[in-house]
């Protein structure tokens, strides 16, 4: 493994994009807490079939998913490769952090992965592949299940922990922090990891309680 | 008042670097809570001696706190306990009486134990080589004041420079890296303009050997700064993956 500072650079780039994609994917899902009764149901497969056929929309996903496959080549590499750097291990270890999500990022990472995967099986692919044009309802049924609404409650969670460090750690990682502006990014990222996950943790507890349909 | 405490030692005793090592387990009576950790340690030793065993092997030197040599692994922490303090400045008075204190190296790839709780720190003497120096012509002394420095460049070179190159980042970096330390060496030169003309080599030079010498990659979890004993910020990583990224683009 050489050149540790440039992974370290496609590691935050890249996950500062996918900080960005998750903002706009956060504002086009909270669509779907607009009551039934105002036409929900029409908004939302309109948003959709715009999201699937717009050619800027069209060169976002792909950066998504380029930025997701690098993320996770990269930072995988990297975890591998300090997990022999200590060698002999302490016996007793207790050195204090900035962070302690810092210390579970793979774990976390791997749960992010995982339910991408779960997430993209059961929405994009049956949007894409099998011609379902009704994502509305797709969604909506989806999340009357209380185990499906749980493993959305958990994966937001892991990115809650995942964002609290990764934000701020991205742009250390870019040389972007000073002494003066260490306070505020480290407030932002605190801001940002607390206010997206739980926004989009709103919507299948939402849906599930049917809230939609008042 | 009662000055002095009973203690558990238990120390990390290997002979060799071939040895696999294993820890023993030493009591100690009436130690003077006023001791330093290292006269605890030539207490332990004078006692071993006597009765003709092996002492502990344990790096030492100025025993003020300014020069880097002591090392120890002290319940789990770096220098121990207690906050910017290198292991020879840490007093008995810190521990209680009957506590258990686990002794061990400095744990990394790059820092092989010699023996004991000695291990090889020339990892970071040959970093230093690769580019922790600036080039100046021989002759008289050039006057000090006749290079005009910004004060807040000035004090931010001074704080870096306070590393005494001890190794405690490394030993508590959860990867073993070795950014801090690296961090701290290149910004003291780079931020005056003496480390002008090396600037883009010294930091790609001492990026590379630091990977050479098997530490790891930093994940910004800040142990480092929490454990150092002259308090380096990591402000100095920052920088240093500022300073790479410079050198990258610009070729002086």
């Amino acid at each position: 493994m050489k050149y540790y500072i440039i992974n370290k650079y496609l590691a935050a780039l890249s996950g500062l994009f996918l900080i960005l994609f998750l903002t706009g994917h956060l504002a086009g899902n909270l669509q779907l807490l607009i009551p039934e009764s105002s036409g929900a149901q029409q908004q939302f497969n309109d948003y959709a079939a715009f999201m699937s056929s717009n050619p800027v929309v069209k060169i976002l996903s792909i950066t998504t998913y380029v930025s997701i496959l690098l993320h996770v080549v990269v930072t995988v590499a990297l975890s591998i490769d300090s997990k022999r750097k200590r060698g002999v291990g302490y016996s007793v270890s207790r050195s204090p952090s900035n962070s302690i999500s810092s210390r579970y990022m793979g774990v976390l990472g791997t749960v992010i992965l995982a339910f991408i995967i779960i997430h993209l099986s059961d929405f994009w692919y049956k949007a894409k592949f099998e011609g379902e044009t009704d994502v509305y309802s797709m969604v909506v049924n989806k999340f009357q299940n209380i185990e499906y609404v749980a493993i959305y409650v958990v994966a937001m969670l892991a990115i809650f922990f995942h964002t609290l460090h990764g934000f701020s750690s991205s742009f250390q990682s870019l040389g972007l922090v000073g002494s003066k502006t260490r306070r505020y990014i480290k407030i932002c990222g605190m801001i940002y990891s607390l206010l997206i996950p739980l926004l989009f943790m709103l919507i299948p507890i939402y849906l599930f309680l049917n809230l939609h349909k008042t | 008042m009662n000055n002095s405490i009973s203690i558990t030692l238990v120390i990390w005793r290997q002979k060799s670097a071939l040895d696999k090592g294993k820890f023993k387990k030493y009591e100690l009576k009436n130690i003077d809570i006023n001791m330093s950790f290292l006269e605890m340690f030539d207490v332990l030793n004078e006692g071993l001696i006597s009765k003709g065993e092996d002492p502990v092997v344990f790096d030492h030197d100025c025993r003020e706190g300014i020069c880097g040599a002591c090392s120890m692994y002290i319940n789990g922490r770096p220098h121990g306990p207690q906050k910017g303090t290198t292991t020879c400045q840490l007093h008995m008075r810190q521990f209680k009486d009957g506590d258990k204190i686990v002794v061990e190296p400095w744990r990394a790839k790059g820092f092989p134990v010699i023996k004991d709780l000695m291990v090889d720190r020339s990892a970071f003497d040959r970093i230093i080589q690769a580019g922790g120096y600036i080039s100046v012509n021989t002759g008289n002394a050039p006057d000090g004041n006749a290079i005009p420095i910004n004060k807040a460049y000035a004090d931010e070179a001074f704080s870096a420079a306070e590393c005494i190159g001890c190794g405690a980042c490394v030993a508590a970096c959860k990867n073993a890296s070795a950014m801090l330390f690296v961090g701290a060496k290149v910004n003291q030169l780079s931020l005056l303009p003496q480390g002008g003309p090396e600037r883009a080599s010294r930091v790609q030079n001492m990026l590379t050997q630091m990977e050479k010498e098997d530490f790891g990659h930093c994940t910004n979890t800040g142990s480092c700064e929490a454990e150092c004993p002259k308090e380096i910020s990591v402000d100095n990583i920052s920088k240093l993956n500022k300073e790479y990224l410079r050198s990258l683009i610009k070729k002086s």
